[in-house]
């Protein structure tokens, strides 16, 4: 088996059933029980809570009417940030791949920053640019745009939190691209849109895809940033946006694991109750529990 | 570098600028000015109101409790990371694809979620939380269950950093020192933390910058009890809520320190893996 590999010691470590390097005991065990205790047990405990629901139940809280506006909203504004994220991605990919100007460095490094950034710190900053009175909100409430606790504010944030897949997914699929094809084409009198289109674009779709399906990923599990810009502030209540938005960011994980929302509803309720249980948290966490659990299940909580 | 005649797409003047231009417009616009913004916000009030901030009474208390979730995380997951990646690239057994794919779990599910999982195993009146409370033991709104969940999302990075590494490296150099005679200790210490130091450094300092900054998963099993289970970023929530602006800066500035830290030791760590790979490269091309 390690002899395809090249092994330096095939003789060796062909041996079945033979290691010759140490510790995979060790590390068998210290993984295993790592796994066992940090992943597998909080998600069995998932498992095993949901197994008490039937199935009507559980459809009940999937298809309730708030819970499906927001999917739609959830939707909607991860697909329009993706594939925003996908033209500006490409763009951004090929300018720091083609090209040298001053300064690249610097923003090829920057490109990481909606990762490395906080999400708290990310929302709340996209709050202060795009409210009324904020640098961009400004400029956008002369045109009549409103961003903050509108869909737009969704995506906004949705866009600067998943950024980054789009760049760094492309960029070396770019940086890879041998030049042949493209030389030959040009050589043969092909206008640069024309070798773009046919014969640099195809190579890069697959990487594109990936990208903004990375990031559409990414924008429906979106929490922290969403909940700044798009609502469950204490002030929006009396808006005019219906509570759709707050579902938004709670929904969310249902992209990709739709059980979660079966447990989540007598999740959020087993939460209600351990707050009214624990005396001297009550206040405080009353505001958390609002803008996340009952965010999960909409109403179904009445 | 020899070929300088090849004409490539989008070489003329015109539009090479043209793009660059967008390109620097869009960076400035969607990364540059709020990374700026949070540090205008944050000294608006003048550096005394921004010092007199970040040593208010709760702030310090959410900055100590976010060091000890970062201090208590970043070596548990260092220790996982590394062992889970000698197991599953220098060995082959039954299982190892699916222990891979089982690590990039927290990833998969998004934050509230990992809160949640948490909150319903060990909440009171979760399946180990009633069997803990009887026991005199709460996890979940207090420290150690945002330690638990900050472990949880945090876990992966030094695993996912180092594998790829590992495996593109093999295990030559450390199937000859075995034979070499050499100790388990002294393999790692000589022959492979050598090869992933940089990998290994990004992948705490990922690990770090996730642990700090966790919003999602810890607002959900935290409580948001000022002083007591309050977080960083938890913190900046309670302060934005409550109209502090300034507030909020202060402390998200900290944060965006710590982020432009990581970005930097990234590209620190990129510059220094370009480098380790060069003189391989010329090698190749000689050869």
């Amino acid at each position: 088996m390690n002899t395809k590999r090249g092994s330096l010691l095939p003789r060796l470590t062909s041996h079945p059933g033979k290691r010759v390097l140490p510790g995979f005991a060790l590390s068998m065990g210290v993984s295993l029980l790592f796994v066992s205790l940090v992943l597998l047990l909080p998600i069995s405990g998932l498992v095993v809570e949901s197994a008490g629901m039937s199935w009507a139940q559980y459809w009940a809280v999937v298809s309730d009417e708030r819970v499906v506006a927001s999917y739609r909203v959830t939707l909607w504004a991860a697909l329009i940030a993706s594939l925003f994220n996908g033209v500006v991605g490409l763009l951004l990919a090929w300018v720091l791949v083609r090209y040298s100007f001053p300064g690249k460095r610097v923003v090829d490094a920057l490109m990481d920053l909606p990762f490395a950034l906080p999400t708290a710190v990310a929302g709340i900053t996209l709050a202060a640019l795009f409210a009324e009175n904020g640098w961009y909100g400004q400029w956008l409430a002369t045109l009549g745009i409103k961003v903050a606790f509108t869909p737009l504010g969704i995506i906004v944030a949705m866009s600067f939190t998943s950024l980054p897949f789009v760049v760094r997914t492309v960029q070396p699929v770019l940086e890879d691209l041998p030049v042949e094809d493209e030389e030959a084409a040009i050589s043969m009198g092909a206008s640069d849109w024309t070798v773009f289109r046919r014969i640099l674009f195809p190579s890069l779709w697959p990487a594109l895809m990936t990208g903004i399906a990375l990031s559409f990923t990414r924008s429906l599990g979106e929490f922290g940033a969403i909940i700044f810009i798009a609502g469950n502030m204490p002030y929006v209540s009396g808006s005019d946006q219906p509570d759709d938005f707050h579902s938004t960011a709670g929904v969310r994980p249902c992209g990709g694991q739709r059980d979660c929302l079966g447990g989540a509803a007598g999740l959020a309720d087993s939460a209600v109750r351990h707050q009214s249980v624990a005396g001297p948290l009550s206040a405080a966490s009353a505001r958390t529990l609002r803008s996340s659990h009952a965010a999960y299940v909409g109403s179904s909580c009445r | 570098m020899q070929r300088t005649s090849v004409h490539r797409v989008g070489e003329q003047r015109w539009v090479r600028w043209t793009l660059i231009c967008l390109a620097l417009g869009l960076t400035l616009l969607l990364l540059v000015m709020p990374l700026l913004l949070i540090f205008v916000e944050a000294f608006s009030g003048g550096a005394q109101t921004w010092w007199a901030n970040l040593t208010d009474y709760y702030t310090l208390r959410a900055i100590g409790l976010t060091l000890l979730v970062a201090a208590l995380t970043v070596p548990l997951n260092l220790l996982f990371g590394v062992f889970l990646a000698w197991l599953v690239t220098r060995f082959e057994f039954p299982g190892r694809k699916l222990l891979i794919t089982l690590i990039d779990i927290p990833f998969a599910v998004s934050p509230v979620v990992a809160g949640l999982l948490y909150l319903l195993l060990y909440g009171s009146n979760g399946w180990l939380g009633g069997w803990l409370m009887q026991h005199d033991v709460q996890l979940m709104f207090a420290w150690p269950g945002i330690v638990m969940v900050t472990v949880f999302v945090t876990c992966p990075f030094v695993a996912r950093e180092l594998i790829p590494l590992m495996q593109q490296q093999g295990r030559e150099e450390e199937e000859a020192a075995v034979v070499l005679g050499a100790s388990g200790w002294q393999l790692f210490r000589r022959v492979t933390l050598p090869n992933i130091q940089w990998a290994l450094l990004y992948g705490v300092v990922l690990t770090n910058a996730r642990a700090v900054g966790e919003f999602g998963a810890v607002s959900v099993v935290s409580g948001n009890i000022r002083g007591e289970t309050n977080t960083l970023p938890l913190h900046i929530e309670l302060l934005y809520q409550d109209y502090n602006a300034v507030g909020a800066f202060t402390s998200a500035s900290l944060l965006a320190v710590i982020a432009l830290v990581t970005l930097l030791v990234k590209s620190f760590v990129e510059w220094r893996q370009a480098r380790q790979r060069a003189p391989l490269h010329e090698q190749q091309e000689q050869g």
